[in-house]
């Protein structure tokens, strides 16, 4: 056991090591939970494909779960970061562990992110190799035969959204993750703030805030109503011309890159904060 | 050489700041090698005391240093020198076994053979699973744990709540025997019956402050606890309380005799003569 009252790698194995066999039995659920979304999906995909055709669709059918399942599930996992002090006991037990809180605190953000990411990635796979079990009941073409995978893995998360988004260069791509994991920092910061059901009341919190920037506009354009606000052209043209999308990019992407830095620390002083009974109230 | 192993100072800690205090510019301090008896009513701040003397709650003012170092830090050589047994605990649902080879790294002097000795004396064994066991045998294996951490201190919260009566001798003796010069426990509770002989000091808790903070050594110097017929004379008494056999009664120590402290009289007559029993230690 180190001495280190900073960080110790070894100390971190600990907590973590601690922690996942702990929770075997809500990291097994986590698991089987998008196994069992993985393999709906696949069988569901099997009914009435007859041709090459369908496998195509078939394989945009995984992906698009695979995908909404990474952004909706990354965001559920991230609002558990603090689930192992959801209870007065929990929070005891995991406050009293000698360990440092930045060790505490990377383990629990490790376990959200990256644990995250694998399990769903465990489970894509071996639904992928339970699907071959249900074939024989269904009547697939042979195309259906071959692994999902490859199709899955090939339609890679940047090219879609270069398809999608603002994405023609690397800072573009760059500008697009980061303000996605803007939106995955601010669950982050909800887990750490409400220990009961962060995930709804941080989505709430969302919710009400896009609703009242809306309703701030419409204010806007209404209390201001006589106001010319469209666009001149000219104007831009005149006073804008030193305006490039890649200095948009780039402001946009230090923006973001603050943003998320401070959702984390915000995060890691609301931990450092925490107290076995959680006061009425409570301020950063 | 420093024996002080806490020391508490200007503790003011309240549950929100328009609720009322629950401790108000406190102040004691623990020596090493002593077993203490933390008592008080209801409500009186004992488990608050204590969750502040681990760190898992922030004082208003004050500070609290365990051996010299600021607790609130939660620093791991603090955390891993000091156990906390709380009234109510989580346990995961593995193999005690499991939870010893998974927890046990954390406490540098932790034995397998105090573990051992410990569950051998509440008819345990390390293979048992932790998610089938009852709250009382949870609550055994819970302690055996924390003796076998090994930490220079030991803090629990009515340990004996939910043991049935031949576990809470067994309860006495772990303690005892787990009991060096190196090591100091803090027994906070109601069921004083349950620890009144293991006691090496009595800290009694009421209304934000400490009344008394005295050794047993020097209660029993200072007091006289007697048990009287009905109809003997009770007016040099500092307190009387009616019992089986006549009346318990608290005397002045004037002729030094000795005598079992009774730590339910010691705790009622505090409570009810307070003024009395403070000058009997000049407070």
């Amino acid at each position: 056991m180190s001495t280190n009252n900073t960080f110790s790698f070894s100390r971190l194995g600990l907590v973590m090591k601690r922690d996942l066999m702990e929770n075997w039995k809500a990291n097994l659920y986590r698991f089987l939970g998008p196994y069992a979304v993985f393999l709906f999906a696949m069988l569901i995909g099997y009914v009435g494909a007859e041709d090459m055709d369908d496998f195509i669709g078939y394989s945009s059918i995984i992906f698009s779960t695979f995908t909404y399942l990474l952004l909706i599930g990354s965001a559920y996992s991230a609002s558990q970061i603090m689930e192992t002090m959801n209870t007065q006991q929990k929070r005891l037990s995991y406050l009293m562990l000698p360990a440092t809180s930045l060790e505490k605190f990377v383990v629990r953000a490790l376990y959200v992110t990256v644990g995250f990411v694998v399990m769903a990635t465990l489970a894509l796979l071996l639904a992928e190799a339970s699907r071959f079990l249900f074939m024989p009941f269904f009547d697939l073409p042979e195309s259906f035969h071959q692994s999902i995978l490859s199709g899955v893995f090939d339609t890679s998360l940047i090219d879609s959204w270069s398809q999608t988004y603002v994405c023609r260069n690397v800072l573009g791509a760059l500008c697009t993750i980061l303000v996605m994991c803007w939106g995955h920092s601010l669950f982050i910061l909800g887990g750490c703030y409400w220990q009961k059901h962060p995930f709804w009341k941080t989505l709430g919190i969302i919710l009400l805030v896009n609703q009242l920037i809306i309703m701030f506009i419409f204010f806007l354009a209404e209390t201001f109503g006589d106001i010319d606000l469209s666009i001149d052209g000219e104007w831009l043209e005149a006073h804008m011309a030193w305006v490039t999308i890649e200095g948009v990019l780039g402001f946009l992407s230090v923006l973001f890159a603050l943003l998320l830095a401070l959702n984390w620390w915000l995060s890691y002083c609301c931990f450092t904060r925490s107290q076995v009974i959680k006061p009425k109230f409570r301020l950063l | 050489m420093n024996t002080k192993m806490i020391d508490v100072a200007g503790l003011s800690f309240s549950y929100g700041r328009k609720k009322s205090k629950v401790l108000d510019n406190f102040s004691m301090s623990l020596e090493k090698g002593s077993v203490y008896g933390l008592l008080g009513k209801n409500g009186t701040g004992k488990s608050t005391l204590l969750y502040l003397m681990a760190g898992l709650l922030r004082p208003q003012a004050g500070r609290v240093l365990y051996k010299g170092a600021d607790i609130t830090k939660r620093s791991p050589s603090s955390l891993q020198d000091m156990f906390l047994v709380p009234e109510e605990f989580a346990l995961p649902n593995v193999s005690l076994k499991q939870y010893v080879k998974l927890n046990a790294p954390f406490y540098p002097h932790f034995s397998h053979e105090l573990l051992n000795a410990c569950l051998r004396d509440f008819d345990m064994n390390e293979d048992i699973h932790l998610g089938e066991l009852s709250m009382g045998q949870k609550k055994k294996a819970f302690m055996c744990f924390a003796l076998a951490t090994n930490t220079s201190l030991l803090m629990m919260d009515e340990p004996s709540n939910g043991l049935d009566i031949p576990s809470k001798s067994q309860f006495r003796k772990v303690i005892a025997s787990g009991m060096t010069d190196e090591k100091s426990v803090i027994i906070s509770t109601h069921q004083v019956r349950d620890i009144d002989s293991l006691l090496d000091h009595v800290l009694i808790m009421d209304g934000t402050q400490l009344l008394l903070n005295q050794s047993v050594a020097s209660i029993c110097e200072r007091l006289y606890f007697a048990e009287q017929g009905m109809n003997e004379p009770t007016h040099d008494a500092l307190y009387v309380q009616p019992s089986l056999q006549g009346n318990s009664v608290i005397l002045p120590n004037t002729y030094h005799e000795d005598s079992k402290l009774n730590l339910e009289v010691l705790f009622n007559a505090t409570l009810a003569e307070r003024v009395k029993i403070q000058q009997m230690f000049n407070l």
